[in-house]
This record gives C-alpha cells, sequence and structure tokens, in this order.
C-alpha cells in the first residue's frame, strides 16, 4: 500500500516530469516556430525593402538615361540649328556658349518671330521702293512736262506749214 | 458643323427649295427620286417615288402640306408633302420642264418643252377644280409658244405669272388674259433664261441667264433695274430676305472646261450687292457647275444644289454677316 | 516743181505718142526738171545736155514748150538704141540734178502703160489744214499717269477704248465717253505709233490716225483692203500693205501693194511691188522694212535669185533704201551671202546680220555700218542649226544666241537629224569697245530666251526646258573676258520669256500660256539679282511693261489658249496686284508709248537733289487723291441707293395695296 502509495507517487512524478518534459519542448517548439515566423517576416520586408530600392534606381537610371538622350538630342538639334545659316543670327548675337544652353524650342520660337519681323521689314522696305521709284518717275515727269511741251509746240507750229506746202 | 453636304441624289441636281419655315429643304434631280431633308443637321426625311424620268423643278406650297413636280416622263405630279404619296397627275406630250405653286397655294403651272410637232406651252391648273385635275383634264390657262419656255412662276398673288424662254426673252401674263403679255422684255438676256426667282417681299424678281449675268428686275413691268456679270453662263440666282444682296451660280459645263484645275472652271457661288452690282464674296465647295440656290428665310443660309449630285448647306460667317459697305 | 506728179503731164505726152513701137524703146520721158521762162530756156537746155551726153554723146533732146514759151519742167530724151535707153533710165531716175530738182526717168513703153486721166480730172482742192491740237496732251498731266488702248466686245459689240491707268482704282476711260471708246473703232486691230501720237485704224478704205484730246481724225491714207500698217521709229513714215486681188496677174498690176506715207502731209512717197521686192505673191514677214532709229534708211532682205531651173537660191543680199529719196543706196542691194536675218541698232546706223551655215562654210554674225557698208566685225561659227540676235536698247552691245550641233543627218524624208547632241553659246559683241571686242559664253542647258537691261550692264538669259527652267542673270564687268552670273534665282516651269522693264533694274519672267501662268518679278538692281514676288494668271498669253516700268499688265487675249478667261491684270513692277478686269473677247492691249525726250545732265541732277521735296508733295497729291476718291464713291453709292429706293417703296406700296384687295 505504502509501496504502491510510493509507486504510484513516483509514477506520478515521472508523469509530472514528462508533462514537464513535454510541455517545456513543446513550449521551446512553439518558441521556435514563432522565432521562424518573425525571421521570416524580417527576410521578408528586407527583401521588398530591397526590391523597392532597385526599382527605384532603375528609375533613377533610366530617368538619367532618358535626360542624357534628351540633352543628347537638344545638343543634336542645337547643333544642326548652329550649322543652318538662318539661325546664324541669333548664335551672332547670343554667343555660341548661350546658345548651346538654349532650348530649342525657344531658339525655334525665336527665330519665328525674327522671320516675322524680318518680312514686314521686307513689306516695308519693298513699299518705300515702291513710293521712292513712282516718285522718281513722277519727278522726271514733271521736267519731262515741259519739254516735251515746247517740242509739240514747235512741231504744232510747223505742221501747217508743212501742210500747206505740200498741199501747194 | 457646316458647310454641310448632302448626298442622296445620284445624278446632277435640278432644283432646291426651302418651304417657309426654312426647316425643310426640298430637292430634286435627274434621277427620278425628289427628296426633302431636315435643313438643320442635313438628314433625309423621305423621298417621293412615282416619276419615271429626269425631275426638273420641284415647289412646296406655303404651308408645306404639297409638293409639286415637274418631269421629263411628260407628267407633272402634285404630292401630299408629309406622307409622300401622289395627289394628282398630270400628263401632257412632252417633257415638263418647270412648275410651282401660286401664293394661295390653289394654282399650280407648269411649262413644258418643244419637241417636233408640239409647241412648247405654259399652263395654269386650279386644284380645287377636280375636271382640271384628272387624266386628260385641261387647263384654265394655256398658252404656246414656238420657242421654249424654260422657267416660270406666279410673281403676284394668283394673278401673274412670269415666263423665261431658251432664247432670253422674258415676258409677263396676266392669268385673265392668255392671249397677249402684259410685259416683254427681250433687251436684258442674251441667251437662255435659266432661272427665274422673286425676292421674299415680292418686289423684285432675279433672272439667271446663260449669257454669264443675272439681272435684277421690276416685278411690275420686268425693267432691268440691276445686271450682274459673272464670268461663266449662271443657272441660277437668289436674293437676300434681310440684306441688299444676291447670290448667283453656274460654271461652264464640265464637258467645255478644257483645264483641269477646278477654279478654273468657276463653280463657286458668288455674292452681290443687290443695288451697286458689285461682287464682294464667293464660296466654293461643288466639283462641277451650280444648277440651281435657295436663300434661307433666315437670311444665313444658302442651299446649292449642283452637277456633281451634291447639295451643299452653307451657313455664312462672321465675316459676310458683319460686312458693310459705307455710303 | 517736185511735187507735180506725172500725171499731170502725161496728156501732153500721150499726144505727140510716136507710133512705132521700136522707136519707143529708144525713148525715155524725164520729169524733174527746172521749169525755166523762155529767156532761160537755151541756158537749161545746155546744161541738160551736157548731163545726158555723159551717158552717150548720141542722145537727142525735146524740152515740150510751155504756152508761154519756156519749159513744163519734162524733158524727152531719144536714144540710140534700146540698151542705151534702159541704161538712161537706170542712171537717171532720181538723179539729182541739182539741190531742188531730182529727175524721174521712165521709158516712153512704162509711161504708156500709165492710164490717162479722166477728162474730168482737175487739179486737187486745197485741203485745209487739219489741226487736233495737242498730240501728247495726256504727258501734260502733272499725276503722270500713262494710257492703254485695249479692244474687246462690249455688250457684244467689237470696241476700241483708251483708258487711263489709275494705281489702285479702275481704268478710267481717257477722255469724254463718247470720244475715247467707240464702238466699231477698227476693223481689224489698232495700232498706237511709236511715240504714242496717234492711234492708229484700220477701215476697207485705208487708215486712220487719230490724236489729241478728243481723238479726231487726224491723218487718212488711202490704201483699199490694207492689211498691215507699220511705223517708221520716229513715226515720220507710215507704210501700208494690202495683199493685191489674187486676179492680178503677177508683174502686170501689181505695183502699189506695199506704199510708204509721209504722216504729217498724208503725201504717198512710194509704192513697191511685193513681187518685185520679194519674189513671191506674199510678204514674208511684217513689218516688211527695218528702219534704222534715225528713219535715214530702211531695209528688207532682197528677193531670191533663181537659177537656170527657175529653183529659187538662197538670199544672199540686203536692199537698203534711203528715206531722202526713197531709192535703194547706190542704187543696188549689199551683197551678204545667205544672209537669214538682220538687225538695225537702236543707236547708229549699223546693222547686225547674220548669215546661215552651209555644209561648206560656216555661219556669219557680222555687222555692217552704213553707209560706208564698212564690215566693223564678224564671228564665224560652224554648225549653227539656230539663232537670233539681240541688240540692247543702248546700243552698246549685241547679242547672238547659237544651237550648235555636232553632226547632221538628213532623214529619208528631207528632215534634218541633229546626233550626238547640241550645245548652246550666247556670244556677245561690244560695240563700244575698240575694234569691237567678242566674248563667248558657253549655256549647261538649251537656250529658251534673253533680254538686256536697256541701260546697264546686265542681261538674262532664259535656260532649261519646259519642266524646269531657270533666269540667269549676268553682268559683265569691265576688263573681264567673260560674264559674271550674279543671281541664284529659283528655276520655275513653262518659263518661256524674258522682259527687263524698260528703264531697266526690274525684270519679268514669263510663263505663258501655262495653266499655273507664273510671272516672277525680280530686282536686279542689287549685287544679287533677288525675286521679290511670284503671281499666277492660269493661261494668260501676253506681258507688257509699261512705258515707265512701274507696271506690268499680263493679259489674256483671243490669241491665247481657247477657253481661258479673258482680260487683263495690272501689277506694280514688285508684282503687287493692283486692278484684274474680265472683258469678253478681249483682242488687244497696247500701253500707250511715250514720245522719248533727254533731260540734261545738270536738271537729272537737280531733280535728285530736289527729290524729297518733290516726294514730300507727292505724298499729299496721293492723299488728298485717296480721301477725295473714296468720298466720291460714297457719294456716288448714295446717289445709286437713293434712286433704288424709290422704286423700291413705290413696289412695296403696290404690293401692299394689292395685298389689301
Amino acid at each position: 500500500t505504502e509501496i504502491e502509495r510510493i509507486h504510484r507517487r513516483k509514477k506520478m512524478l515521472e508523469n509530472y516530469k514528462e508533462n514537464w518534459e513535454r510541455v517545456k519542448a513543446e513550449k521551446t517548439a512553439a518558441a521556435a516556430t514563432e522565432q521562424a515566423k518573425r525571421e521570416e517576416a524580417a527576410r521578408a520586408e528586407e527583401m521588398k525593402r530591397l526590391d523597392e530600392q532597385n526599382k527605384e534606381s532603375e528609375r533613377k537610371r533610366k530617368q538619367a538615361e532618358q535626360d542624357e538622350i534628351q540633352k543628347k538630342i537638344k545638343q543634336d538639334q542645337l547643333y544642326k540649328m548652329q550649322q543652318n545659316a538662318i539661325y546664324q543670327e541669333i548664335i551672332k548675337e547670343k554667343g555660341l556658349e548661350q546658345f548651346r544652353d538654349m532650348d530649342p524650342e525657344q531658339v525655334l520660337r525665336e527665330q519665328r518671330e525674327r522671320l516675322d519681323k524680318e518680312r514686314a521689314e521686307t513689306q516695308r522696305r519693298l513699299q518705300q521702293q515702291e513710293k521712292n521709284f513712282d516718285h522718281h518717275v513722277r519727278a522726271l515727269h514733271l521736267e519731262e512736262l515741259n519739254e516735251r511741251r515746247a517740242v509739240m509746240n514747235m512741231r504744232l507750229s510747223e505742221a501747217p506749214k508743212l501742210h500747206d506746202l505740200y498741199e501747194e | 458643323m457646316r458647310p454641310l453636304s448632302l448626298k442622296g441624289h445620284e445624278r446632277a441636281l435640278t432644283r432646291v427649295r426651302f418651304n417657309r419655315e426654312g426647316d425643310l429643304t426640298f430637292s430634286c434631280a435627274k434621277d427620278k427620286k425628289p427628296c426633302v431633308w431636315y435643313t438643320e443637321n442635313g438628314e433625309r426625311i423621305g423621298s417621293y417615288d412615282g416619276h419615271n424620268g429626269a425631275v426638273w423643278d420641284i415647289d412646296v406650297s406655303w404651308d408645306t402640306t404639297k409638293c409639286v413636280t415637274a418631269s421629263g416622263d411628260l407628267t407633272v405630279k402634285i404630292w401630299d408633302a408629309e406622307l409622300g404619296n401622289c395627289l394628282y397627275t398630270i400628263n401632257h406630250q412632252t417633257p415638263m420642264k418647270s412648275c410651282g405653286f401660286s401664293y394661295s397655294g390653289n394654282l399650280v403651272c407648269f411649262t413644258t418643252q418643244k419637241m417636233t410637232k408640239n409647241l412648247s406651252t405654259f399652263q395654269v391648273r386650279d386644284l380645287r377644280d377636280s375636271s382640271q385635275m384628272v387624266e386628260g383634264g385641261e387647263s384654265f390657262f394655256y398658252s404656246q409658244f414656238d420657242v421654249n419656255a424654260t422657267t416660270a412662276l406666279f410673281t403676284q398673288m394668283d394673278d401673274l405669272v412670269t415666263i423665261g424662254f431658251e432664247s432670253g426673252l422674258l415676258q409677263q401674263y396676266d392669268l385673265r388674259n392668255p392671249d397677249t403679255p402684259i410685259h416683254t422684255n427681250e433687251s436684258v438676256h442674251r441667251y437662255s433664261v435659266q432661272d427665274l426667282q422673286l425676292s421674299p417681299r415680292g418686289d423684285f424678281l432675279i433672272s439667271a441667264s446663260r449669257d454669264k449675268t443675272a439681272a435684277l428686275l421690276d416685278v411690275n413691268d420686268l425693267k432691268k433695274l440691276k445686271q450682274y456679270k459673272s464670268e461663266r453662263p449662271v443657272n441660277s440666282a437668289c436674293i437676300s430676305p434681310n440684306r441688299d444682296h444676291i447670290c448667283l451660280g453656274g460654271g461652264e459645263d464640265a464637258m467645255q472646261v478644257t483645264q483641269t484645275s477646278v477654279s478654273a472652271g468657276h463653280f463657286e457661288a458668288k455674292i452681290y450687292h443687290m443695288v451697286f452690282e458689285e461682287e464682294f464674296a464667293r464660296f466654293k465647295g461643288h466639283f462641277g457647275p451650280i444648277n440651281t440656290m435657295a436663300w434661307h428665310p433666315s437670311g444665313t443660309i444658302i442651299a446649292t444644289g449642283g452637277e456633281d449630285g451634291y447639295i451643299r448647306i452653307q451657313e455664312f460667317d462672321e465675316d459676310y454677316l458683319g460686312f458693310t459697305y459705307d455710303f | 516743181v517736185d511735187d507735180v506728179t506725172d500725171d499731170v503731164l502725161v496728156p501732153d505726152v500721150l499726144h505727140k505718142k510716136p507710133t512705132i513701137d521700136e522707136f519707143e524703146d529708144n525713148c525715155v520721158f524725164i520729169a524733174g526738171i527746172p521749169v525755166v521762162g523762155a529767156d532761160r530756156l537755151g541756158k537749161l537746155q545746155s546744161v541738160l545736155k551736157k548731163v545726158l551726153e555723159r551717158l552717150d554723146p548720141a542722145v537727142k533732146l525735146y524740152i515740150p514748150p510751155s504756152p508761154e514759151g519756156g519749159c513744163l519742167g519734162v524733158l524727152l530724151t531719144e536714144w540710140a538704141d534700146q540698151r542705151s535707153a534702159q541704161f538712161a533710165v537706170k542712171s537717171l531716175n532720181g538723179y539729182a540734178f541739182d539741190k531742188n530738182h531730182t529727175f524721174t526717168a521712165r521709158s516712153f513703153k512704162d509711161m504708156k502703160q500709165l492710164e490717162a486721166p479722166s477728162d474730168h480730172w482737175t487739179t486737187p482742192e486745197k485741203q485745209a489744214y487739219n489741226d487736233v491740237g495737242d498730240l501728247w496732251w495726256w504727258l501734260q498731266n502733272e499725276r503722270c499717269r500713262d494710257q492703254f488702248a485695249i479692244s474687246h466686245d462690249k455688250l457684244g459689240v467689237p470696241t476700241v477704248g483708251v483708258f487711263t491707268n489709275m494705281k489702285g482704282n479702275d481704268p478710267e476711260l481717257a477722255g469724254d465717253a463718247d470720244k475715247a471708246e467707240r464702238a466699231n473703232w477698227t476693223e481689224t486691230v489698232f495700232t498706237w505709233s511709236p511715240h504714242g501720237s496717234y492711234l492708229s485704224t484700220i477701215h476697207k478704205q485705208g487708215i486712220i490716225l487719230w490724236g489729241g484730246k478728243d481723238y479726231a481724225r487726224a491723218h487718212r491714207f488711202a490704201h483699199t483692203n490694207v492689211q498691215y500698217i507699220d511705223f517708221s521709229p520716229c513715226e515720220t513714215y507710215l507704210v501700208t500693205y494690202a495683199a493685191p486681188e489674187e486676179s492680178n496677174s503677177w508683174g502686170d498690176c501689181e505695183k502699189d501693194s506695199l506704199r510708204i506715207w509721209d504722216v504729217r502731209t498724208g503725201e504717198l512717197k512710194k509704192a513697191f511691188s511685193t513681187f518685185e521686192l520679194t519674189g513671191r505673191t506674199q510678204l514674208p514677214t511684217w513689218p516688211f522694212f527695218r528702219w534704222s532709229f534715225d528713219e535715214k534708211y530702211f531695209a528688207c532682205l532682197k528677193a531670191p535669185e533663181k537659177d537656170k531651173l527657175e529653183r529659187e537660191q538662197k538670199i544672199n543680199g540686203i536692199s537698203i533704201f534711203e528715206s531722202e529719196k526713197f531709192e535703194l543706196y547706190e542704187g543696188r542691194p549689199v551683197n551678204i551671202e545667205n544672209i537669214k536675218q538682220f538687225e538695225w541698232s537702236p543707236t547708229s546706223t549699223v546693222l547686225a546680220y547674220y548669215s546661215e551655215c552651209t555644209d561648206a562654210v560656216p555661219a556669219e554674225f557680222g555687222l555692217l555700218q552704213v553707209p560706208s557698208m564698212q564690215r566693223l566685225r564678224s564671228a564665224r561659227v560652224h554648225n549653227v542649226a539656230d539663232a537670233q540676235m539681240f541688240w540692247q536698247k543702248s546700243g552698246k552691245r549685241l547679242a547672238f544666241y547659237t544651237m550648235r550641233f555636232k553632226k547632221k543627218e538628213y532623214r529619208e524624208t528631207g528632215e534634218v537629224k541633229y546626233v550626238g547632241g547640241c550645245q548652246y553659246h550666247v556670244d556677245i559683241f561690244e560695240i563700244d569697245k575698240k575694234d569691237v571686242s567678242l566674248m563667248n559664253l558657253p549655256l549647261s542647258e538649251p537656250f529658251i530666251h534673253f533680254d538686256w537691261d536697256p541701260e546697264g550692264d546686265k542681261f538674262c538669259v532664259l535656260v532649261g526646258n519646259t519642266a524646269k527652267a531657270t533666269p540667269q542673270v549676268y553682268k559683265i564687268e569691265a576688263n573681264s573676258h567673260a560674264p559674271k552670273l550674279v543671281s541664284k534665282l529659283d528655276a520655275g516651269v513653262h518659263f518661256n520669256e524674258v522682259q527687263f522693264a524698260p528703264k531697266g533694274g526690274w525684270l519679268a519672267v514669263l510663263a505663258k500660256v501655262s495653266a499655273g501662268g507664273n510671272v516672277y518679278f525680280i530686282d536686279t538692281s542689287l549685287s544679287e539679282a533677288k525675286r521679290t514676288n511670284v503671281i499666277e494668271h492660269p493661261l494668260f498669253n501676253k506681258g507688257y511693261w509699261d512705258p515707265t516700268g512701274r507696271y506690268f499688265v499680263t493679259c489674256s487675249t483671243l490669241g491665247g489658249r481657247a477657253g481661258a478667261d479673258l482680260g487683263y491684270r495690272i501689277f506694280t513692277f514688285q508684282g503687287r496686284e493692283l486692278c484684274r478686269k474680265n472683258l469678253d473677247r478681249l483682242a488687244q492691249f497696247k500701253w500707250r508709248p511715250r514720245p522719248p525726250v533727254k533731260l540734261s545732265e545738270q536738271k537729272q541732277r537737280e531733280i535728285k537733289k530736289n527729290l524729297k521735296k518733290t516726294a514730300a508733295k507727292f505724298i499729299k497729291q496721293d492723299d488728298d487723291e485717296k480721301c477725295r476718291a473714296s468720298q466720291e464713291v460714297v457719294e456716288k453709292r448714295r446717289k445709286i441707293m437713293a434712286a433704288f429706293d424709290i422704286i423700291r417703296s413705290r413696289n412695296r406700296e403696290q404690293l401692299d395695296a394689292t395685298r389689301d384687295e
């Protein structure tokens, strides 16, 4: 009976121990799982961060590339414009350095304005030329008029005589 | 959205007209189907089916209840404008060239073409007299000529008519006396009168002629008041309802145009000051001569019908509406 | 005395007509000897005898006496034989006896062919002098406006009208409505005389010249069925031509189809037979006679001679006539083998000629001075297929264009074919240089047309083809052996003519009778020729500068392509359109020429100096006019509208009344 009790007790203890061990193991396992989960999350987080960082740098790279291309195009356009005779005027005025920094659009706009101005100027010049020539012809005419009158008067005075001579 | 180009006819246009309100446009062409359209958007409402030949003229009564058409199939037909069914058919031995309603809409006049033994005629029938409106019915006014009457219209109420001839002659008759014209003008046009239209107020007539002119005539005695010179034969002319303007159109027959360019054909409509006789605007659009034109009652739209088979509805711009002569 | 015509004298002669034909062959009738009284008859006889005996000592003289015992101014001569008589006719006709007397000599046989005048013949009534007033009246206008005449159908009737070009406004009739514009004024065409003094019209009976403010009839020249007319350069003479009727047998009746008149007196100076001049029954060209600038000479190509087989040979000379006597200079033509064409210098009595090349002989371009008949310079060119000559108006230079072939082949049909391509050249004689220098300009493309700047050192040559024609402006620089190209002008399509303005500087390049109808207006007064404008006038067929060079007109006339809109358009010298007119059946448009005047150097300097002041005056004049013109227009419109409104309101009242009924 005592023995039985001791045995029971021992068994109980063993059970207890066993139980404790199991609980302890279970606890450890749970903690490990938890840890693993946390680590996994952190890693995912990191991956995501890296990924975004990557994307961002890629975007930046592309942007830079694009900018570079744009710049090159601009430079190219400006270079072409620089070669073109019609823009020489602007270059001469602003200097090559400043011209290279200009926006081609702006150059175009400026050129258009200049053309308009030039056209108006041509128009004005032509009008002036038209007037000048007209005035010149008319001024000559005012003098020629007298000469012609003199010639005609002489001719008119001669004509009846000539006529009579023939009719005689 | 304007100008509108209306394509529905398969052949050259012969007449465009507006009804009194101007919301509807009536047209006929050398195909067999006269049409009616919404002026606003150029949508075709329907056609008047029944002719068997080129339709040379169409007119609509003042209340837009009836239409009359004259055709090369030797008939003039009166239609229910809304339903599109034929109410009466008038026969003749030769093709019908033009037709029109009187002021009241009770009388209808038409001209017939000269062919071999048959002389050209001008006739008037009364829609209210059923004996005149049956096959073989007789006209209450009948006059015949040995030169083709090309165009005719009522010029004063239901009493007076004016007729234009292929020789350039113009005559006015009182319906009470078919024997002698009350007025004649043989000097204003040297070639065929192609079109006659009344001013919206009824105080003037405008005639269009192949002699390259259009003329403004006094409605009371057919005396020439003004004459408008074009560089090409004039097929049609109309008077503005609210400005002192007239518009004319025409052009050399496509057959006779030797050049390739459209501009050389002068297919533009030209606007003149009615009183000063000066051209001040023109508008393009057709690829062939303009055969017919009408001024919209609002004064801001002109419809033209061309040899090219199109109707064009042209709305005027600010420039035109703001244009004035100093005087 | 010279003015007594043969007709007056013929009756006397015919009465004494010998009956034996042989005897007639030996007799020569001479008119134009001095008329003297009985007292001096003996002396005259001995002087005449002396002159005639130089030709043949066997001559017999008879001077028909006048009733008073003097002489009639005619002389009858009998010669040893027919040959001797013919020689006498040739030598004595046109012989200047003294300062006032020139002989007319005819063989008796020829005299017989003249018809006796009718019995009723009387000395013509003396015509009263017809004064039409100042012939240059339109140039007395301070506004310096030029005129032009047009012929067209007005209301279906052929009408000629004279208009004043009003810059910026419609041209105005240049005179009263019934005078400046007339229906059926001419039966065919009208012509301005070279100085613009007269408008000439052609009628069945002859020519009429109209002048003065009212275009009154100034002179008439009777020439039935006259077809062509031409004035001498200073409008002293008028040349008329009517083709003789076909029924006439040639050589018999046709004696006077070509006539030269004195414009001022109406005198018939000389009549020519077309057949005798050309060996043909119709004229080859018109104007037929080419006048020297001073009217001292006029010339035409000699009639082609015929060989034994009656085949026509190439023309080998120019007939140069003196207008003092209206006779062939020195009685014979100038020999130039194979001559094809000649042109008088515009400023001297030098003429340039072109002789065609044959297979053996090269073509020749030469300058002949008249009356010395000295060849100033000539150039020979081989293988010339085509050539044209262009004098500069200043007379300083002559250009000739040649198309030169490499090889020529004859086809079976007789046509000529050039093998291996052609080269095109322009050569230039510089008349004012010592010994007349010559420079050559090879063209890179086919030649189309050429024109000189009238006064300056430039010229324009149009090269290329219809699809691409380029006007090239060259400058001749002193001490340079080749003309220098001064322009970079765009090519155009269908260009076929270049025309410098009469005062130089401006150049029009024309694409006549083309669908595009372009005209380039080019300023050549700058160091580089520059195009100011391009205009379009579809199918226009003529273009002319006005006499001042301020305006240019393009016309589409009846002579152009069928279906074109007939009418004219006037532009400024820069190509700005000023006016546009469509006219039915427009047949002619001619600017009225201006009589030339030369202002002294001093005057010209003065004008230049005062130009600013004068210009201010002109500007004010123009402004005032513009103002007045617009006022006038408004006024006119008001009147028209008022008249129209009366009719309108009457009609409306009438209408309302009818409606109320």
